[in-house]
């Protein structure tokens, strides 16, 4: 699992909580320790166990319910308890939940309310995969239920009566006349039968023998005897309780009593097989159930011979004892293994890989081991044949909810062409854990991806089949199936990369993204934004996406755009929320009032700059790639590169209007310098950000991307390598810091208000100083400027002390920044990010007069930069600069 | 007398465009035309295109030829005022140009400075083109004497200053091309003890192609002119850039055999001797770079640009001005499909440096010792503009000494403060 969902899960888990987020990297970084650590296994489980039962208030009543668990196969038990007793052993964890649940459950009146949800936690826990970030639920569960008396065997109770309602529903429903004629299969049924055959003590020995060996043949057949009764079950996987009667010579009693378990075992599997005949226990069961029920016709053979014999007065009890020891061997077999499948209510892969565990364990055994293997060989000839199916077609036919792939959305196959869901390739299949039958554990992933191929392939191209796989036999050496399931792959692999790459062109489709995306087509962005600028600089609500639409069209072409074949499927996209907020929507977790706050506030002043981004429109199956999550992130990246183009547009602007200043005479035009070498400042900032995301970051990330996408083998790989990419980009960035982008946002609201405020001074310093210097020198040559203005002085005063004002605010927001990123690249070892320090920096202005700052922090400083708020940050980024 | 480009008048009208749209336009046989005019007072060199395989690349509408032919004969003031009597006919052709294009954002003007017809009719196209639009941007090559000759132009000194204060009023973007320096770097560098003008030419052009490679072969950023010198130029004033150019060969040459890295060409490129500018090292004043742009061309690894600006910076290899951030900008670009080069990596630097000064105040040197004698200045009185008085020359004089003091002033870290004192003082 990756890194970050479990980030994710924490994150999650933490505001359920209520505990502030900042411990959540310590948290995540244990988990994918204790991760890895539980991988390790087994062994650890024992101590881990030995830890609990120290910690439990009652250490007996664990024990047993342990034991209790382990005997019922549960999956990932271990694990379980492993990362159980991690939580007991850990302090950190321990009080940070401790703390929040005590409150939580003063709210709550220290009721019992939450058992059930724990309990559907613990089912869900033993019954599906036991990942990890469901680990973190049950944990908080678990610590907070610790402290509430615990109730597991009610609990355990509760799991069963679930389960059982929940499989009923599979299949259709058991006719009725099953349950009504008791008849059909031979297993004690209780008749009132008044048979008195009289006191069997009475008589001879002999005639006692004969009558036993009657009543003992009558019981292996599942029929009470007259002096063999019997007591049923309470749990239907028990044996019944046979009783001899007591008059009997003790000699042949305890003769009779060593063949009774074989009569138990076969009341067992009688009533195993009836059971599991039934519909929702699914074709596993009933595959195995067949295989049993033509076992039983043997032992019923066995039976019929052996009374032949003991018609012809040939059979004593000593002679039957013999006769069916060997039988008794493998009928305990048989019991012991239909008594943990009816106990655990397995089916599906998990009776399978119970059946292979036990034929492995019986290696050596001979006859023993061929009749698991009989039995195995026969219970997994349904599951191979889905298997077959999955591998070929890439068809799930389970009825039963036996097969270890799930189709998440079955039924809706129609609408799945024409809208793909979004997430289609990681929520669609999965794969069961409990259902992977143990000998194909090695294959699942494999064998969840070719079917997925399949599937995709299929959709595109009804006609692809995969080549006869032939038929998968499950047999002990994993060879028989393995190179079946391997050759499967391979050819749908191949079939969707080249699906994908050749004849959807994947990579032309990329690189076309990427320049519109990434703005790799400049002359494109730059025609763009000519053109759009009148309609996108109007608010979010007025823009007319219809004009947008035609305008991009014509941007495209008349750039070198127009030389790309995907260019068509560029669109616009307004979105009614600026970059930051839907970053931090993205990055925080906000709580309802916010939500619902925000963008009603925003819209008002949003223009359609701000709003503005491009769409993109993706067919199938290249939205397996380009699904909607990642569209969002490349719009994301635009929307960030493209306002900061925007900026820089304006910036440049300003230097075009205001290199007029070159026939201003000195005196004058020096007025202006101050406000000139802002503007550089400013243009050097945005333009050396702007150069670092695009060549540093994106272009770098791009040319790692293109030399894994040509060693790439598989899809998944391909999904795997683009996302890298993508996250890259959005880290680097500074996408996803939303204290780097609150402060980046800053500053280009700066820039933007410095370029407004230059652009609204522009007619008033024209008429200033081209009528002051006409007055004086006649002879310089440009247009008169008619009106001379009355209060030159008083503007440029204020005009002064707004650009200082521009110059304090603009330097402040670049020390907090510098800082930040010293810090950040402190603390993660990103070197990326630090690059843009030297960017910014390269003759150490900043750094030099920084310190500057820092020394004159005396009331003098202070007093020059009296510009409200903004003086107090400039003080403190004084304070915090380190050296650089 | 040797005029690098005499008389060789291109005007661009560019787009802000792709490729061969930038600074051509397709004609209706789909041939690529380029938006250039050309003007000359004299036939001379125009016949010599006209009779080159060149000839039908241009249009022939956009070549203007003076009716007198008689050149202004290397005097700037005749230059200027035949300016003034063709006016209406080349600005025709400008200005139906201008219209063809579809985004106009700029011009880029090819003269020299100091014969007649480069440095007079181009100055008076320069601020007429400056009037007419003035929001547009003006880029011009202009080509500076060499002065380790003797110029059989003994008015040179004369022309060169009147042109220069056009440069520095008029135009926005000022790339020198000293031919001092072209001819030394021709015969230091190169090996060509006499080299040839199309020799010399081809250096030029090179740098020429290169400074715009950004805008024809579109990449992630400097897309557009003003993209490309509002970084370098922070105060209006300060707009004469100088060019380095790495590596340097002609096609005598072979190839060397060494690995060129991005560190490599940064490094070269801040050499003095791959300067197109021969200025003499000034010990008095420190001067510095107010901002580098460095155009690189070929196989280059972002990640290897920013070491070498890390090892740069590391090593001070370059001094920048203290009173505000400067960067070393690299924009990195495609190379052209067509040519082939045997370089792996090849650079081109644009720099705005004070030094530059030295160039101007070499003018203002020989202005002065030429200005004592009052020589030659009949050939100016017959001229309207000269016929009164001299003021003209006076006031030049005095735009360029202040540009001297400007680039000098920019040295020192209380440059924005520097007007500022002296403004009072002079009211």
């Amino acid at each position: 699992m990756s890194e970050f969902r479990i980030h994710h899960q924490v994150s999650e888990l933490f505001s359920l909580l209520g505990i502030k987020s900042d411990a959540a990297e310590r948290y995540t970084e244990h988990l994918s320790n204790s991760a890895e650590r539980m991988d390790n296994g087994q062994e650890s489980a024992a101590s881990a166990v030995h830890i609990l039962a120290e910690a439990a208030p009652d250490p007996q009543a664990f024990l047993t319910k342990y034991n209790e668990l382990k005997s019922r196969n549960m999956r990932d038990l271990d694990r379980l308890v492993v990362v159980l007793s991690g939580l007991v052993q850990d302090p950190g964890i321990r009080q940070a939940v401790e703390g929040r649940s005590r409150l939580r459950l003063e709210e709550d009146g220290l009721s019992l309310t939450t058992v059930p949800s724990v309990l559907a936690d613990i089912e869900q826990a033993t019954q599906t995969t036991l990942s990890r970030d469901q680990l973190n639920e049950l944990r908080e569960r678990l610590l907070r239920e610790s402290q509430v008396s615990h109730a597991p065997s009610e609990a355990l109770q509760n799991i069963e009566r679930m389960n059982e309602s929940r499989a009923r529903h599979l299949g259709p429903t058991t006719p009725e006349w099953l349950d009504n004629r008791p008849y059909l299969s031979l297993d004690f049924v209780k008749v009132e039968q008044s048979q008195d055959g009289g006191i069997l003590g009475n008589i001879a020995s002999i005639s006692q023998e004969h009558q036993l060996i009657e009543d003992v043949l009558n019981v292996m057949m599942g029929i009470e005897g007259m002096y063999i009764t019997v007591q049923l079950p309470s749990k239907h996987y028990d044996p019944p309780q046979f009783t001899v009667d007591t008059s009997v010579e003790p000699s042949l009693r305890t003769l009779v009593s060593r063949i009774l378990p074989l009569c138990g075992h076969y009341s067992q599997l009688t009533r195993f097989v009836e059971s599991r005949s039934r519909y929702h226990h699914g074709l596993v069961n009933h595959a195995l159930s067949a295989a049993i029920t033509s076992l039983i016709k043997d032992y019923m053979l066995l039976v019929t011979q052996l009374e032949g014999l003991h018609q012809r007065w040939a059979l004593t009890l000593h002679k039957l004892y013999f006769y069916v020891e060997k039988t008794m061997a493998v009928m305990d077999m048989l019991a012991s293994v239909t008594k943990v499948i009816s106990k655990s209510d397995a089916h599906g892969g998990a009776v399978l890989s119970l059946l292979h565990d036990r034929t492995t364990n019986l290696t050596g055994c001979g006859q023993l081991q061929e009749v698991m293997l009989f039995l195995t060989q026969s219970a997994a000839v349904p599951y191979m044949d889905m298997l077959t199916k999955w591998l070929k077609r890439g068809i799930i036919n389970d009825p039963y909810h036996e097969f270890m792939v799930v189709d998440r959305e079955s039924g809706s196959e129609e609408d799945e062409e024409e809208d793909p869901a979004d997430d289609y390739w990681e929520k669609r299949y999965t794969t069961v854990a409990q259902n992977i039958p143990s000998f194909l554990q090695h294959h699942a992933t494999v064998i969840l991806r070719t079917g997925k191929y399949l599937n995709v392939i299929r959709q595109s191209d009804q006609s692809v089949v995969c080549p006869d796989p032939g038929v998968l036999v499950y047999g002990l050496c994993s060879r028989s199936y393995g190179e079946l399931i391997e050759k499967t792959y391979n050819f749908a692999s191949k079939r969707i990369l080249q699906l994908l790459m050749e004849e959807k062109d994947l990579m032309g489709r990329l690189r076309s993204i990427k320049h519109y995306f990434l703005l790799d087509q400049g002359d494109f962005v730059v025609q763009l934004m000519s053109l759009c600028e009148e309609e996108l600089t109007k608010n979010i609500d007025d823009v007319l996406p219809t004009r947008l639409e035609s305008l991009l069209e014509l941007a495209l072409r008349t750039s070198a755009a127009n030389s790309d074949p995907y260019k068509d499927d560029i669109e616009c996209d307004l979105q009614p929320i600026t970059l930051m907020n839907q970053m931090l929507r993205i990055l925080s977790i906000e709580t309802e009032d916010e939500r619902e706050y925000y963008p009603q506030e925003e819209r008002l002043q949003l223009t359609g700059l701000e709003g503005f981004s491009l769409g993109y429109k993706v067919t199938w199956p290249l939205s397996l790639v380009l699904d909607k999550k990642t569209i969002a992130c490349y719009q994301m990246i635009f929307r960030h590169l493209f306002y900061c183009k925007h900026v820089e547009q304006l910036l440049c602007r300003v230097w075009v209007s205001n290199k007029v200043a070159k026939s201003f005479p000195v005196s004058a035009s020096r007025t202006y310098t101050a406000a000139f070498a802002l503007r550089q400042r400013m243009l050097n900032f945005i333009q050396n950000i702007e150069y670092y995301m695009m060549f540093e970051v994106i272009e770098h990330n791009w040319q790692t991307f293109i030399n894994k996408m040509q060693k790439v083998e598989n899809v998944d790989d391909v999904l795997s390598f683009h996302n890298d990419f993508l996250s890259g980009c959005l880290k680097d960035c500074m996408l996803t810091s939303p204290e780097l982008l609150r402060i980046i946002s800053k500053l280009t609201s700066i820039c933007v208000s410095f370029a407004n405020f230059i652009e609204r001074m522009k007619k008033y310093y024209m008429e200033a100083e081209l009528w002051v210097s006409d007055e004086r020198r006649d002879s310089v040559d440009h247009e008169d400027s008619p009106e001379p203005a009355a209060t030159t002085h008083e503007d440029s005063q204020s005009f002064e002390q707004t650009i200082s004002r521009f110059e304090l605010q603009f330097s402040g927001m670049i020390y907090t920044l510098m800082e930040r990123i010293l810090e950040m690249g402190r603390d993660s070892y990103n070197d990326a990010l630090v690059n843009v320090i030297y960017r910014l920096d390269l003759n150490m202005y900043y750094t030099k007069k920084h310190e500057h700052l820092r020394l004159v922090a005396s009331p003098d400083a202070s007093v020059e930069c009296n510009s409200g708020p903004l003086s107090s940050e400039c003080e403190e980024a004084a304070q915090d600069m380190p050296h650089l | 007398m040797e005029y690098l480009l005499k008389g060789r008048w291109k005007i661009m009208p560019r787009r802000a465009q792709t490729g061969k749209d930038v600074f051509f336009y397709q004609a209706d046989d789909e041939h690529y035309i380029p938006r250039s005019v050309l003007l000359d007072l004299e036939p001379r060199v125009i016949h010599t295109i006209m009779n080159s395989p060149y000839a039908k690349l241009y249009n022939p509408e956009n070549i203007y030829m003076s009716k007198q032919g008689g050149g202004a004969g290397n005097n700037w003031a005749a230059g200027f005022s035949q300016g003034e009597r063709i006016y209406d006919e080349v600005f025709d052709i400008i200005d139906r140009e201008a219209d063809g294009s579809d985004s106009l954002e700029g011009f880029v003007l090819c003269h020299s400075i100091a014969g007649g017809t480069g440095s007079g009719l181009g100055s008076y196209i320069l601020e007429r083109l400056n009037d007419r639009f003035p929001k547009k941007l003006v880029q011009t090559y202009s080509v500076f004497p060499n002065q380790d000759e003797i110029s059989d132009v003994v008015v040179q000194p004369y022309n060169s200053l009147l042109t220069l204060k056009r440069l520095t009023q008029s135009a926005d973007c000022v790339v020198v091309l000293d031919n001092t320096a072209l001819n030394r770097i021709a015969s230091d560098r190169l090996h060509i003890t006499n080299p040839t003008f199309s020799q010399i030419n081809s250096l030029v052009s090179n740098i020429m192609s290169v400074s715009t490679a950004t805008l024809r072969y579109p990449s992630y950023m400097n897309n557009d002119l003003i993209g490309l010198i509002a970084p370098l130029i922070p105060t209006p004033r300060l707009h004469f850039l100088m060019t380095g150019f790495t590596p340097l060969t002609t096609d005598q040459e072979v190839a060397s055999v060494r690995k060129t890295t991005v560190l490599d060409v940064m490094r070269r490129l801040l050499q003095p001797k791959n300067m197109m500018v021969s200025t003499p090292l000034d010990r008095n004043t420190q001067h510095c770079y107010i901002s580098i742009l460095n155009i690189i061309q070929g196989e280059v690894d972002p990640t290897q640009v920013h070491k070498s600006l890390q090892r740069i910076r590391e090593r001070k290899m370059a001094q920048f001005i203290p009173w505000g951030p400067a960067s070393i900008q690299v924009a990195l670009s495609k190379k052209s499909p067509y040519i082939q080069s045997a370089h792996r990596v090849s650079g081109l630097m644009l720099a705005n440096h004070t030094n530059i000064s030295a160039l101007f105040e070499r003018t203002l040197k020989q202005y002065d010792k030429l200005r004592k004698r009052e020589a030659f200045l009949e050939q100016f009185r017959k001229e309207n503009m000269f016929a009164e008085s001299l003021d003209e020359l006076d006031q030049s004089r005095e735009v360029v000494q202040l540009l001297v003091d400007e680039y000098v002033a920019a040295t020192n870290p209380d440059y924005l403060s520097w007007g500022l004192k002296q403004g009072p003082m002079e009211t």
